[in-house]
């Protein structure tokens, strides 16, 4: 028997905040990976959590990660059928340096910033998905093959396919 | 979490400098500062969460708004394609109407009658509906079909009278064979000089011959009747002389004719038999 959806107890609502304090984050980093858009992350976010609680008697502790990103994923599909993703990190001085050396490193950084934005957004989604799971959420291949429903095998490979395409690219010079 | 190294060694690159500063600029990356934080987040989600009822109200309302609004268009194309399709051809008091249909065959109306066709579905089926009275003479084809509001007459190509009128119902098969479906009984065959009669008064349906004086006469402005109902008989007249008739004494029993020509001479061919007397009054007709 489900309830109808506008109803829900106290207890739905904690143990759905639960899941939502555990996840917002990665959630939230990984439709910013996908989209480049902080405010359409947020957006994807509030949806993929919206269509959690409305299966939430259907949820399995073991699954409820992977059903995340999958439903995250599918959002991202449907906001950016056409669209190319530019994503677009801030740049950030490197602090460790900023003292010692002169203002020509600062612009050195800023230029192998902008060529490191360029060979990821030129990098194939797939690859980047997991690449950039891998570097920034510093997640390992298990945890990105659980979060992904995809074998560790796959995320090797895909691994492998990232870095190739930055090889090759850090062979052209700017 | 996975070092520079690892990753590197994995695939054959750890003595790739550019390699390995790249990955170090990449861990170095922030996703951006979201507009919102996570309790922010949530307080949105939760709002949404509590307004979910109504939200889903209005939703719904839209769809069954759509919904409806697909099935009326539907439904009005659909009578609009029936509408185009339907051939009809109908007469009023006092006419008659002789025409044929698609394959030839010919149909001669008696007044106050319809027959209409679906053109679309003509060329898989000869279906007619018919409303009064008709005489058919069907080329020979397929299974020809007359549908009456109750009853049902099929044939493949022969000539026969049908007469369907509120409490009356009557088949005469000149020529070929007809199969007559009174609601309510078995099929009944009726080959040449056969005709079968079903008063709405009487439960049962009556065969009989078609007596031989009796070559489908109303097509010639002749009406004959053998023990038929007075009511009939002066519907027939209303119909044929398009006047109204004031009878209400109880039904009995006429056998005779009348010809459409002269109102008064059938008026007189009717009465006189039965004692009655009758008065006309512009377009009425009064009978004591």
């Amino acid at each position: 028997m489900t309830l109808p959806s506008g109803e829900y107890t106290q207890e739905e609502l904690n143990a759905f905040k639960g899941i939502f304090d555990k996840y917002y984050e990665s959630i939230r980093n990984f439709a910013y990976f996908k989209t480049g858009d902080i405010d359409v992350a947020e957006d994807i976010v509030q949806e993929t959590f919206i269509k959690v609680w409305e299966i939430r008697d259907t949820l399995v502790e073991d699954t409820v990660k992977s059903l995340l990103y999958a439903i995250a994923a599918n959002s991202i599909k449907n906001h950016f059928r056409h669209k190319k993703v530019v994503l677009n990190f801030a740049y950030s001085k490197n602090n460790e340096s900023e003292n010692s050396e002169s203002a020509d490193a600062d612009l050195q950084q800023q230029e192998m910033h902008n060529k490191l934005l360029f060979i990821l957004n030129e990098m194939p989604e797939k690859s980047k998905e997991v690449f950039l799971l891998n570097r920034i959420e510093k997640l390992t291949y298990q945890e990105i093959a659980k979060r992904l429903d995809l074998s560790v095998k796959t995320i090797e490979k895909r691994m492998h396919q990232a870095l190739v395409h930055i090889r090759k690219h850090l062979n052209y010079k700017i | 979490m996975a070092t520079d190294n690892d990753i590197l060694k994995q695939f054959g690159l750890e003595s790739d400098i550019e390699i390995q500063r790249f990955l170090e600029s990449v861990d170095k990356l922030k996703v951006p500062v979201s507009s919102k934080n996570r309790d922010e987040a949530w307080s949105k989600l939760e709002n949404s969460i509590k307004t979910r009822k109504t939200k889903e109200i209005k939703f719904n309302f839209k769809h069954a708004f759509l919904i409806a609004a697909s099935i009326a268009l539907f439904i009005g194309l659909w009578f609009g394609f029936e509408q185009w399709n339907h051939a009809k051809y109908s007469t009023s008091s006092g006419k008659t109407l002789t025409f044929e249909l698609p394959d030839g065959s010919q149909v001669i109306l008696n007044a106050e009658s319809q027959v209409n066709w679906n053109k679309f579905r003509w060329k898989y089926s000869r279906i007619v509906i018919l409303k009064g009275e008709a005489l058919f003479k069907v080329n020979k084809g397929s299974r020809f079909e007359v549908q009456t509001s109750q009853n049902k007459v099929s044939v493949m190509g022969t000539k026969f009278n049908v007469f369907s009128r509120p409490g009356y119902f009557e088949v005469k098969c000149y020529e070929g064979k007809v199969a007559v479906d009174i609601k309510g009984s078995s099929q009944v065959i009726l080959t040449k000089g056969k005709a079968i009669k079903k008063e709405s008064s009487s439960s049962t349906a009556e065969s009989f011959e078609i007596q031989e004086s009796d070559t489908n006469n109303w097509t010639k402005g002749e009406f004959y009747y053998s023990n038929a109902s007075l009511r009939l008989v002066l519907d027939e007249i209303e119909r044929q002389f398009n006047v109204n008739i004031n009878y209400t004494a109880e039904d009995r029993r006429y056998s005779g004719y009348f010809k459409n020509n002269s109102l008064d001479s059938a008026l007189i061919n009717i009465c006189m038999p039965l004692g009655l007397k009758y008065n006309i009054i512009r377009d009425s007709v009064v009978i004591r």
